[in-house]
């Protein structure tokens, strides 16, 4: 251990004092920051909320101005998008402001005669005058037909000459509840024990998380975990292509077993690893804090700082893997790639996870140790969230892999380093991890 | 004193080929062992072998006593042929790095590193970057990067190619200071001259096979070749009439004279004729013994066989 150790500390040193890292640790915020900033202004005008329609209003009745305001202000509550949002103003008479036909300067785009008998008890259709630009009547009549008929519809309701009973029924409420079905005979079989009955404690670790906190932490933290992993295990390619095409390999393996020697490099790139995901999760959890008042949820972060540590030695040692088995860095481009290009699969498939958390992908692809650590990160972050049985199932899964990763890499660590000159084929490399 | 290295039967197979094919060799603790041998026939695989960074097919490998080498790692310093360092590491971080992987105590680190740059001549570049220095610096470094842990045996791969006469000096008197401490040195070289000046004992290997090995003279005198040198007044007709004499080379009073006698018996036959002012009896150099167990001849013979 003590050998492993020593290269762990050249190899963080290492790691750490390179422009790259230092680069790698900064640029990751600051693209976060810019990339929202970005997405919104550049959103495309038709998103933005058009400015709001202004009504003035000639209220000749003197009592359903009022009852107009608060449907305004209802209607601007509910306001969303591309909603447009209404603003009132009471006047005397028409004469009191001309409607602005050309759409220009702070007039109303439209004005609004209640007649003096729109409030009597009377069955005739009350006639409201629009005077303005088509475009505004259109979108506003509507709204306004609703507003004044369900006015003179509670007004109505309210009379002497309505009975109780009739009001009552008048307005009677439809309301709505839901209980969860229990599943059919026929789906008893395909539908899995609930496995959290197995694991009280920690389900209710997770439980008390909540779905809010769990959506504003969780997606953060896959994201960061994504980061910090490649920011970490690159490296670890050009530091042991290095090795070998400068022949340093041949000194370290005679003073350190192979294993020795990947253990060291990846203790090493895991602190590196640490710094970023410590930097990163720290700002999170303090904005957290600061303005929402939460408590950093202390489940999640275990599960996400097991992960961190699985996806390290994972990635960690197929890049050194990549790193001892080629010549130079353009023979390497043929691992390379194929390996970047499986990094990069939670960030490919993240749109349809994110539509559909709880769906066959979303669950495949987080017990698929390439994507789990991002993936079941993710999922964490939606209701319902995940069983227990998926998340220990996972976690198994990728360290299985990681630890045969990592076996396989101290094979062929110990043989190409010492094969110089030449990049090994797939062939070759699964011969050398036979007889390594 | 024992053996610090023993080799027994040892072949090393890659796929079809045998680099290394049923070699035995010991080397006793403190002695100075050269390893000569033409390109490829065997001697880096195996040094390899004795460092655990090539396992054998076949055959058995005790290094310090200890049959399991991953015991005995920090006890055995190495220089590869191929050299390289960490570029971008400075040469004490590099020392202090490769010294504490070999269980250096990290209390003395800094006094020993600064002893051994001094003793090669490389006290004022502690703290340059290893990009920044000379061959023959970086050479040297290299050579200070096997010693620095102290190890009881020294296995070096070439560690006099590239270097200029007066680096090849100083590690010359760098390695018969390390002999006289009494650690055992394991050197492979295609450098005759220094082979036959630094090394206790020699192994030849070629094509795999241990071919040759014993101290300097025992090879000179097992691969004798006949021949004294004398000068004499004696003209080449008279010496061509002594016993034994088949040949005469040379001009002048000294003649080489080939024989197929015992040169005791010569040289009394010619004593009894001439005055004589000198005599030697011609020792063959290990270039002479390497050319004709490795020279093109040999090759053929082998490749006949």
């Amino acid at each position: 251990m003590r050998r492993a150790l020593v290269v762990a500390g050249v190899e963080f040193r290492a790691l750490t004092r390179t422009r790259s890292f230092l680069l790698g640790l900064l640029l990751p915020p600051v693209i976060a920051l810019l990339g929202g900033l970005t997405a919104t202004l550049a959103r495309p005008a038709e998103n933005r909320p058009p400015p709001p329609l202004r009504l003035a209003v000639v209220d000749h009745t003197g009592s359903l101005f009022p009852a107009l305001e608060l449907a305004a202000a209802r209607h601007n509550e509910s306001a969303k998008g591309a909603a447009q949002r209404i603003e009132l103003e009471h006047i005397a008479s028409l004469g009191e402001a001309s409607a602005d036909a050309g759409g220009t300067g702070a007039a109303p785009d439209l004005l609004v005669e209640i007649p003096a008998d729109a409030a009597a008890a009377s069955a005739e259709p009350v006639r409201l005058r629009l005077v303005g630009r088509d475009v505004a009547r259109g979108a506003v009549t509507d709204w306004l037909q609703r507003s004044l008929q369900e006015e003179l519809r509670t007004r109505a309701l309210r009379s002497p000459g309505v009975s109780a009973e009739l009001r009552a029924r008048l307005e009677r409420r439809v309301l709505t509840e839901f209980e969860a079905s229990a599943p059919a005979p026929g789906e008893a079989r395909a539908v899995a024990p609930d496995p959290d009955s197995a694991h009280p404690a920690l389900r209710a670790r997770i439980d008390r998380l909540g779905a809010y906190r769990r959506s504003v932490v969780a997606w953060p933290l896959a994201v960061i975990l994504f980061f910090a992993v490649g920011l970490a295990v690159l490296p670890l390619f050009q530091a042991t292509l290095e090795e070998k095409t400068s022949r340093v390999g041949e000194i370290l393996l005679s003073s350190a077993s192979p294993l020795q020697l990947m253990l060291g490099k990846l203790l090493g790139s895991l602190g590196a690893c640490g710094i970023a995901a410590v930097l990163y999760a720290g700002v999170l959890f303090a904005l957290l804090i600061l303005t929402l008042g939460e408590a950093v949820p202390l489940g999640l972060l275990l599960l996400f700082g097991a992960y961190l540590v699985l996806a390290v030695l994972l990635w960690g040692s197929i890049y050194l893997t990549i790193g001892a088995a080629c010549a130079d860095l353009k023979d390497s481009q043929n691992l390379m790639v194929p390996a970047t290009l499986l990094q990069l699969l939670p960030v490919m498939v993240i749109g349809p996870v994110m539509e559909q958390p709880t769906g066959t992908f979303a669950r495949v692809l987080s017990l698929l140790p390439f994507s789990a650590p991002q993936m079941m990160l993710l999922r964490l972050g939606y209701d319902p969230a995940p069983p227990m049985l998926e998340i220990a199932l996972s976690l198994v899964l990728l360290a299985l892999t990681a630890l045969a990763a990592v076996a396989v890499a101290a094979r062929v660590l110990r043989v190409g380093l010492l094969a110089h000159g030449r990049t090994a084929s797939l062939r070759e490399i699964a011969r050398w991890v036979r007889t390594g | 004193m024992g053996e610090a290295v023993r080799l027994d039967e040892v072949t090393v197979a890659f796929g079809g080929h045998r680099a290394v094919d049923r070699l035995s060799l010991a080397v006793p603790r403190g002695a100075v062992q050269g390893v000569i041998g033409p390109n490829g026939s065997g001697k880096t695989t195996t040094m390899r072998v004795l460092l655990d960074l090539v396992r054998p097919r076949a055959g058995r490998v005790a290094v310090l006593g200890e049959t399991n080498l991953a015991r005995i790692r920090d006890r055995v310093g190495y220089l590869p042929e191929e050299r390289g360092l960490y570029r971008r590491m400075t040469v004490r971080e590099t020392l202090a790095y490769l010294a504490r992987l070999k269980g250096a105590p990290a209390s003395s680190l800094r006094a020993r590193i600064d002893t051994w740059l001094a003793r090669v001549q490389l006290a004022g570049h502690a703290e340059q970057r290893v990009d920044t220095l000379s061959k023959g610096m970086a050479q040297k470094l290299q050579l200070v990067a096997a010693l620095i842990a102290e190890p009881e045996l020294l296995i070096l791969d070439e560690p006099l190619s590239g270097l200029d006469p007066v680096n090849v000096e100083l590690v010359a008197a760098l390695l018969a200071e390390l002999r006289a401490q009494g650690r055992t040195i394991l050197l492979s070289t295609h450098d005759m001259t220094a082979a036959e000046r630094l090394c206790d004992r020699i192994a030849m290997i070629f094509r795999g096979r241990l071919v040759l090995e014993g101290t300097l003279d025992e090879i000179q005198a097992r691969y004798a070749l006949g021949r004294v040198r004398v000068e004499t007044d004696a003209p080449t007709s008279l010496l061509l009439e002594l016993p034994g004499v088949t040949a005469v080379h040379g001009e002048g009073r000294r003649r080489d004279v080939a024989l197929d006698g015992a040169p005791e018996a010569f040289l009394a036959a010619l004593v009894a004729r001439a005055p004589v002012r000198h005599f030697e009896i011609v020792r063959p150099s290990l270039h002479d013994v390497f050319v004709r167990i490795a020279g093109p001849d040999a090759q053929e013979a082998t490749a006949d066989a």
